[in-house]
Parts: structure tokens; sequence; C-alpha cells
């Protein structure tokens, strides 16, 4: 009785944490796999691999943790040789009929410039925009050093506005 | 576009990069995934018990027929009569031993001796073997 209790009571903590923080791993394996479908199958390997483990209960910042683990498991699913996402109609000067369409193509230009930056330059850059996950975290996540994270975050975003002004916008 | 503006758009590009939310059930998908393993597992364990009980059901039954045919039949045992005879129905022989019927080897010894082939041949001319008296002469004569 007392082991089907204590069954019970990890099931329910598992769950609570599959509530508490299966939408923030979708949008780590989604920054990363820019696909929902790819991003939701992240999730649900990471929550299978974490149930199996018993890591999630020894968690200390179960947020790190599952951003890490997503991460990892969705640079393994990323494609390698991702091909080159090309802006199209970024020289474009057509307005479009209205205000927020123009501005709709605006930043679907700018995602398909993060799409084509480099990898190192990629990852913190959308990890970055995740809940507005710090420099520390990201680094942590990628196991690199909050300044590499930082000087990194700082060239993708030179290397965009640069594009962005060889573009016309 | 001023740099102000382009901050602007790469700010509102970036938030908009992983702000993709996932399809409302999320949760529950994922916690019936984990789950899935589990139930799986028992509902195998509960086939494999299934079918080993199968097993041995159809391993019992022919087994339990052999048993009903070869166990042993208690019966009672049939009454052994012995009919007692008394003294004077046993007839004494004339003579002991009893005299049996001759055998095939006794009869055809009989037949050849009733037929007296010796006796007859010797009067066909056959005349008996004489043998000469044996003289040994003494050594250095």
């Amino acid at each position: 009785m007392a082991g089907n209790d204590q069954a019970e009571a990890r099931e329910d903590l598992f769950a609570a944490l599959v509530h508490r923080q299966s939408r923030f791993v979708f949008r780590v394996a989604f920054s990363v796999l820019r696909d929902p479908h790819d991003a939701e199958e992240v999730v649900q390997e990471t929550f299978l691999r974490l149930y199996r483990s018993s890591a999630w209960t020894e968690m200390r910042d179960e947020r790190a943790f599952l951003a890490r683990a997503a991460w990892r498991i969705a640079i393994d699913r990323r494609p390698k040789n991702k091909p080159l996402e090309t802006p199209a109609g970024l020289a474009s000067n057509e307005p479009g009929p209205e205000a927020t369409v123009l501005r709709a193509e605006q930043i679907a230009v700018v995602h398909r410039l993060i799409d084509g930056l480099p990898e190192e330059l990629r990852q913190p850059l959308a990890l970055s925009t995740v809940d507005e996950l710090s420099s520390c975290e990201i680094a942590e996540i990628m196991g690199i050093a909050e300044g590499t994270v930082r000087t990194r975050l700082w060239r993708a975003r030179q290397i965009l506005k640069q594009k962005l002004e060889k573009y016309g916008h | 576009m001023g740099t102000e503006e382009q901050d602007d758009l790469l700010r509102e590009a970036l938030a908009s990069y992983a702000g993709h939310e996932p399809q409302p059930g999320i949760e529950e998908r994922v916690l019936g995934r984990v789950r899935a393993p589990r139930l799986a597992r028992r509902s195998g364990w509960a086939l494999a018990l299934l079918a080993a009980a199968c097993v041995v059901m159809t391993m019992m039954i022919p087994r339990r027929e052999t048993l009903e045919l070869s166990a042993p039949q208690i019966v009672a045992p049939l009454p052994v009569v012995v009919k007692a005879q008394s003294p004077r129905a046993i007839e004494k022989p004339d003579r002991f031993p009893s005299p049996a019927p001759l055998t095939r080897e006794e009869r055809t010894l009989l037949a050849l001796a009733d037929t007296n082939a010796f006796a007859e041949s010797g009067d066909a001319g056959i005349t008996p073997i004489q043998i000469d008296a044996i003289t040994i002469p003494p050594i250095g004569e």
C-alpha cells in the first residue's frame, strides 16, 4: 500500500512538472527547430527521458535543467545541412495593402535572416527570445561561458542589422 | 529605415521568433506518451500470463486423459473356486509310471526291429569276415 501511495505521489509530482514547464520546453525546442510538430516531438521525448531517469526528482533548477535537455535533443534532431534560407522579398519595396501586412512581411524576413545565421550565433539568439532567458541561463544550457554568450549575441545582432541595411530595410 | 526603427523591428521579430505556442492539450499528450510504455508493459504482462495459462491448460488436458486411462482400475478380485475332490475319486493306476503313447522316434525304432533286416541279409550270401591270428616274432631272431 505504501509503495502504491509513493508511486501515485511521484506520478502527481511529474504531472505537475509537465503542466508547469511543457510550454516553456516547447518554446526552447521551437527556437531551435522552427517547426511546431518537431518541437512537440522534442517536448515529449524530453519528458519521456526525464521520467525514465530519476534525475527529475533531484533537479535544483528545473527550468534550466529542462531547457538544457530539450535544447540538446532539438540540436540532435536538427538537420545538419540545413538549407540556407533565402530572404525572399527582402529587397522588395512593394508596399502591402495595409501597414500590418507590411510589418508581418518585414518580421518574416527578419526571421529568415535569423534562420540563416551560423548556428553558433543563431542558437544563443534564439534562446534569448525564449521567455527572456538570461545570458547566464543560456550559457548554462549551451555549456559555454557567459561572456561567450554575450559576444555571440552582440555579433548576431550586428550581422542582422548589416543585412537589414544591405537589403534596404 | 532608421536605427531606431531597425531596433524595433529586430526586437519585435525576436520576440515572435520563439513565440510560437503549442497546440492546446500538449500536457495531456506528453503525459499520455510517458504513461503509454507502462500501460503497454502491463498489458504485455497480462497477455504473457494469459498465454502461459493457455499453454498450461493445453498441456494439462491430454495429461489428465492419459492419467485417467492409465489409472489403476480397482476391480474386486474374482473368487477362486477350488472344487474339493474326495479321495475316493482318485483312481490308482495299474502300472507306475503310467503308460504314455509312444513317441515318433520310438515307433520308428520298433518298426526297424520288426523287419529283422540283419538276419535276412546273412542268408543272402554275405560271408562273415575271418581274421588270422596275429603272430609276433621275438626280437633278435
